[in-house]
């Protein structure tokens, strides 16, 4: 079953800084007609150099932004249009895990109460015991509700994170860059733990990340953007293995691998 | 012949209190010319080793006991470091942001070094500005000189960064971690960038990063800390091909890689974390019978 399907999505956005007196701004076109589908169960790894359009890909799918061209459907629901009224109820199913979990907890608020929040205002029965499963889910001890963010290690904050979208339940998760900040060993317990996540709870996951060697360890599916277009979309493995974009090969070029390689700084 | 850089037994610690050392009895060597990789995860002591050379180690931590030295000249002396600092070694920082001031331009910020440290006059230090400039491969350096920091991108903002530390042909250099805020493609071309440089102009580069990837790529020889403790160090295919700590070997094996799949990624393991603990742990107890 198809979770997501996109028709020439595109998404722009007015340019403030060309914007004259008295006169609507020039709109920048950030994506640019975005053809794709998202099966559901599955994990799609959305990659591609800074300001390729990433992020906002993954910010129109939960509809933190709004599409300005082409359909977009959610479980065949045409939701492009949407005002904030008809999104209340999908909110719910479409949840984010930011890149940067310091700034997106309320530092003044205890991590329990950080991943209760959501369920009250959804007005689900035992926001409580549904907050404590969730943190359970992610590794948190009974111990860390009444902790503060800045009490945390970066790991745990991501872990708190992950918690407040899976607590919800939804049926579509979409991760920002969210294992780029973190060391490498506490990366590796993420990783572990999103894919234990996606199995347990049958989640459908947008993974933002520049790291391909990430990608591939946890996603099934790829979408490379350039410059707000799709340049290649596929199996992980295929792409992987058969990259036909010089911009797909030049990602997969410039990962390091852990090997002595003289030439690789040259290439 | 005397190592650019070396560190021996160097202890520094919270209010100079010896339980609470940050770096402990840290030995290292950079040898001419060298590119020497400085790997841990965070809180390992990495920056705090490239702070003690620079002499701007926080107010709160002080220097417990040990030599620095640079070609043999006390570095933990005050003197010999003002006249070293900025002329015979250089620092290329993390946050090219942060580093350079928003209200100045390019230009100016290039410059300060030669005319302020090295007495060069105006018209040669703007000349040499546009050489390095153009090292460093930025294809529009009059521009760019002229522009302030929010007009570059971060990649050019950390090209502008290598080569101010290029600027007065130093002997060493320490790059603190100065790609981790660049994505991939931009990472590579920086570091091939950095290495273009350190071989150009014969200065050795202590590379501080945590990425082992990194390491593979640009380093001779590493040294892998945890806990301000040096859990190993040799030449870096060495160490790559056959870890010797079990730590080192761990953070190889939390290392994703896109050509093994289907290898697990395993976090470091609660053992060899316990085992690393108990080692730092002796380092500790050896370190104040010895104080005592």
């Amino acid at each position: 079953m198809r979770l997501f399907e996109a028709q020439a999505l595109s998404v722009s956005v007015p340019d403030l800084n060309a914007k004259r007196l008295l006169r609507p701004a020039p709109r920048i076109d950030i994506l640019h007609a975005l053809t794709f589908a998202i099966e559901a169960g599955s994990c799609v790894g959305i990659v591609g150099e800074s300001g390729s359009g990433k992020s906002t890909l993954g910010r129109t799918l939960v509809r933190l932004m709004a599409p300005t061209g082409g359909t977009l459907r959610f479980d065949g629901a045409d939701i492009t249009h949407l005002d904030e009224e008809a999104l209340r109820p999908l909110r719910r199913d479409l949840q984010v895990i930011f890149q940067d979990p310091a700034s997106s907890l309320n530092p003044r608020r205890t991590v329990g109460a950080i991943v209760e929040a959501p369920l009250k205002v959804h007005g689900l029965d035992n926001p409580s015991a549904r907050a404590r499963e969730a943190l359970d889910a992610v590794g948190l001890s009974a111990g860390f509700s009444s902790r503060y963010p800045h009490e945390l290690s970066g790991g745990q904050r991501q872990r708190v994170g992950i918690a407040r979208a899976i607590a919800l339940r939804p049926r579509f998760i979409f991760a920002d860059e969210i294992v780029s900040g973190l060391d490498t060993s506490t990366q590796a317990q993420v990783i572990a733990l999103l894919k234990t996540l996606r199995r347990d709870l049958n989640l459908t996951m947008a993974f933002v990340s520049h790291d391909l060697s990430v990608v591939r360890h946890l996603c099934d599916q790829l979408i490379v953007m350039s410059a707000g277009r799709i340049i290649e979309q596929g199996e992980t493995g295929a792409i992987f293995d058969h990259p036909h974009h010089p911009e797909t090969r030049a990602l997969k070029a410039a990962i390091p691998l852990p090997e002595i390689d003289p030439e690789w700084l040259q290439a | 012949m005397t190592a650019t850089l070396s560190l021996s037994s160097l202890s520094v610690a919270l209010s100079g209190d010896p339980r609470r050392r940050l770096l402990r009895s840290v030995d290292l060597e950079v040898a001419r010319g060298e590119v020497h990789g400085l790997v841990g995860e965070s809180g390992a002591g990495k920056s705090m080793i490239g702070r003690t050379v620079f002499g701007i180690l926080p107010r709160a931590v002080g220097i417990l006991g040990g030599t620095v030295a640079f070609e043999g000249k006390d570095l933990l002396s005050r003197t010999e470091l003002r006249h070293l600092r900025g002329r015979e070694m250089a620092l290329i920082p993390q946050d090219p942001l942060t580093a350079l001031n928003p209200s100045r331009r390019i230009g100016a910020q290039l410059t300060d070094r030669l005319v302020k440290v090295l007495g060069t006059p105006r018209k040669t230090a703007d000349a040499r500005a546009l050489t390095l400039l153009d090292e460093v491969q930025i294809r529009d350096p009059d521009r760019v000189m002229k522009s302030f920091p929010h007009e570059l991108s971060g990649g050019m903002r950390q090209r502008v960064l290598i080569a101010e530390a290029f600027a007065a042909e130093p002997k060493l250099i320490v790059a603190d971690e100065p790609t981790t805020a660049l994505d991939v493609t931009v990472q590579k071309r920086i570091l091939g960038l950095i290495k273009a440089m350190q071989e150009r102009h014969g200065a050795a580069l202590l590379f501080v990063t945590h990425d082992m990837g990194v390491v593979a790529k640009i380093t001779q020889a590493m040294t892998v800390l945890y806990g301000g403790l040096v859990v190993e160090h040799g030449r870096t295919e060495d160490i790559l091909a056959g870890p010797k700590s079990a730590y080192t070997k761990a953070l190889l094996e939390a290392t994703p890689r896109y050509d093994r799949p289907d290898d697990a990624l395993r976090p470091v393991s609660p053992v060899t974390i316990a085992a690393i603990a108990e080692d730092v742990a002796a380092a500790d107890r050896a370190f104040l019978d010895h104080a005592r």
